[in-house]
């Protein structure tokens, strides 16, 4: 690469040279040692064209095949199996992150609605936008629909949030919520309603999509279920 | 995990490295596969499993042709059933949604459907793994027999989540046997940092003023105004992914591994046509090698030419996103490259420099519209303002407001969008005049990029790295 250079700029010199006498002329530098490969800097056409060479050495490097061996077995029933098993099992996978983990396009008013019908509404009232305000300091207008339904009576803990965020930059932000207000109902309760710390502690959080499904409730588990069915 | 991290920066590869280069030559390649599992299961820790089926898949698929060479009817059952295995599975992790979402729209149903979140990388390392398949059934390669040298291949991390799309054929030799230098560690550095300050320093201060104008509502900035907006966004998307592929490659030849370029100074294109020899190589190299010359490429008369080329522009715009505005900015693209190379080709070369330059330019911000719209109509708005329909006058205090207060970084912008910036870089840290490294020059300058970029990206919340939803 060096040498290369080298090259070019000894070329490149005495075409200069002829240009511009004056630069080397009276130089007692280049007459002391004429032998000696001056290089000077590049201008900017021929250090484009240096890195044009750099490149192409790369290609060159990398396009030199490796030595494998022969290839040419006869066909492999084990290798056919195996590529359809392969398959199977990406379908399987596939199969189960739908079931478990996708979330759904259904729009966030039949969720809703699905979920409504299994709570108990002896124990929970829903509130209004302001709730989620004031106990998760989150704007419900942000979002694209908001159930929240909190408990009626002061000693109890349950609670039952349904979310579907706009975009997916949301979900970490409303987790983070969720984990505050987790921390904060357990110091409510720390200390003498050991029950419902327990229930805080058994809660449930289930991000399907951009669905988010937050549950403190002895009847968790169920509502979780009643969610996951509806999507 | 993005390479602009802090997390990545201080533990992952500092650990990674140490593990690299203290282990004998024989277990590299397990320690880079090991790392790169662990790098992708921390972003992804349920997609991993997808993407291990997938290698071990498409594994078996290259073997199984590889050992049909000579059974020409098996070989090409195989090849068949292995792309459209992987079409499949890239499909339905990316389109389905939209698919669904379209026919929803279109006609009077409404299919409900569980919708999965898209793996990140998904489009890379299927595309990947798709180019060794391919090589192996034209013969251009020998199947893999080594699982691991395979699995290295598709998910080194370096390239893994953003390209650039590596081709089986480019790297075989060096996942064998390849030189480990200090020398070629440290230009993996350089290159590395120059990435870094890329992304950090200026595309994502560049896309801040791009957010904030995007989200003005229609009717409440001007011509100029949405011009800027355009403008940031091409600078945004440009030292964006640039200076991830920078990185990439930096962090390939730290390995020992060396990446072919992905951009060319694109934004000094002078034509469509030199556009894409310039942006994201590596992927329009991958849809002509496996697309256009299959199709025929121009060897079938004009008309199945045209045919071709919309064919597979229309396909790199889809394969950007699931979106209609990423279908339309692909044939849009096709459509200019079809009159450039029949129609106007001849007359733009004849044009002088400056008007060729405007010319791609113009068409290029106006093709990035649609690439940053989230829908059609979004994007004749936006256009419409940028020519005037809409728009709240000509220019107003806001516009110049935004160019007045942002003159610097749209300065160093232009410079480092020409091969200009790095020339006056290289010449300050090499000395030509004895073909020498100017070692302190080059510890200062790098350094002190690299501690302005942990500044910056320190102060930040949240920088995402826009091709990550590809």
């Amino acid at each position: 690469m060096i040498e290369e250079k080298t090259q070019k700029k000894t070329q490149n010199k005495t075409q200069e040279q002829k240009k511009a006498p004056r630069r080397t002329a009276g130089n007692p530098r280049a007459a002391a040692a004429p032998n000696k490969k001056k290089q000077r800097r590049p201008s900017r056409q021929e250090w484009e064209e240096d890195q044009r060479i750099r490149q192409e050495a790369v290609r060159r490097r990398s396009a030199v095949q490796a030595v494998g061996e022969p290839g040419g077995k006869p066909q492999n029933k084990k290798l056919l199996v195996f590529k359809y098993g392969m398959v199977l099992a990406i379908v399987g996978y596939v199969v189960l992150l739908l079931l478990m983990t996708g979330g759904s396009s259904k729009p966030f008013d039949t969720i809703e609605k699905a979920v409504e019908k299994t709570l108990d509404t002896e124990s929970v009232s829903k509130t209004t936008n302001q709730g989620l305000k004031r106990y998760y300091g989150l704007n419900a207008a942000d979002y694209d629909g908001v159930m929240l339904y909190v408990s009626k009576s002061s000693l109890s803990a349950e609670e039952v949030l349904l979310l579907k965020v706009k975009n997916n930059e949301q979900i970490e932000e409303v987790q983070n919520a969720i984990v505050s207000r987790k921390d904060r109902r357990r110091s409510d309760f720390e200390g003498y309603a050991p029950d419902e710390v327990a229930l805080i502690n058994n809660s449930v959080l289930s991000v399907r999509g951009q669905y988010i499904f937050f549950v403190i409730s002895k009847n968790a588990s169920e509502y979780k279920t009643a969610f996951a069915k509806s999507l | 995990m993005l390479f602009s991290s802090v997390s990545f920066l201080f533990m992952f590869l500092p650990i990674t490295l140490l593990l690299y280069f203290l282990v004998p030559a024989r277990f590299k390649n397990l320690v880079l596969l090991i790392c790169s599992l662990f790098f992708y299961a921390w972003g992804e820790p349920v997609y991993v499993v997808l993407m291990i089926l997938s290698i071990v898949f498409n594994y078996a698929c290259g073997l199984d042709i590889g050992y049909n060479a000579d059974d020409p009817v098996h070989a090409k059952r195989g090849i068949i059933f292995a792309v459209v295995v992987n079409l499949l599975i890239l499909g339905f992790f990316k389109y389905y949604g939209f698919l669904i979402g379209s026919i929803n729209a279109v006609f009077p149903v409404n299919i409900p459907y569980r919708e999965l979140e898209l793996p990140i990388g998904i489009s890379f390392y299927t595309f990947q793994a798709m180019s060794y398949v391919i090589d192996v059934y034209r013969k251009r390669v020998r199947p893999q027999r080594d699982l691991m040298l395979f699995a290295v291949y598709v998910s080194m991390f370096p390239q893994l989540i953003a390209g650039p799309i590596v081709r089986y054929a480019d790297i075989e030799a060096q996942l064998k046997q390849r030189n480990i230098s200090p020398n070629r560690f440290g230009d993996g550095i350089m290159y590395f940092i120059r990435g870094l300050a890329k992304k950090v320093l200026i595309a994502n201060t560049v896309g801040g003023i791009f957010d904030q104008i995007s989200g003005m509502g229609f009717g409440s900035f001007s011509m100029l105004t949405a011009w800027v907006g355009c403008v940031s966004y091409a600078f945004q998307i440009y030292f964006d992914f640039s200076g991830y592929s920078d990185m990439a490659i930096g962090l390939g030849k730290m390995f020992g591994f060396d990446f072919l370029k992905n951009f060319e100074y694109p934004y000094t294109a002078k034509s469509i046509t030199d556009f894409w020899r310039r942006w994201h190589i590596s992927l329009s190299t991958w849809f002509r090698e496996y697309v256009y010359i299959p199709l025929g490429g121009n060897r079938k008369g004009t008309k199945r030419t045209v045919i071709n080329l919309l064919i597979v522009w229309a396909l790199t715009g889809l394969w950007h996103g699931a979106n209609w505005t990423f279908l339309f900015w692909g044939l849009y693209y096709g459509g200019i490259l079809v009159l450039e190379k029949f129609v106007i080709g001849e007359r733009i070369n004849r044009l002088p420099g400056a008007l060729q330059h405007a010319y791609t330019l113009i068409l290029v911000l106006i093709g990035w519209v649609f690439f940053f719209s989230p829908d059609l109509g979004y994007a004749f708005r936006y256009l419409g303002v940028m020519f005037g329909i809409g728009a709240k006058g000509l220019a107003d205090q806001q516009a110049l407001f935004f160019v007045l207060t942002n003159w610097l970084l749209y300065l160093v912008s232009i410079t480092a969008s020409t091969s200009f910036g790095y020339y006056v870089l290289d010449r300050g840290v090499y000395n030509y005049r004895n073909g020498q490294g100017r070692r302190g020059v080059a510890c200062i300058i790098y350094l002190a990029m690299f501690i302005v970029s942990i500044a910056f990206l320190v102060t930040e919340n949240f920088n995402p790295f826009l091709y990550f939803r590809f």
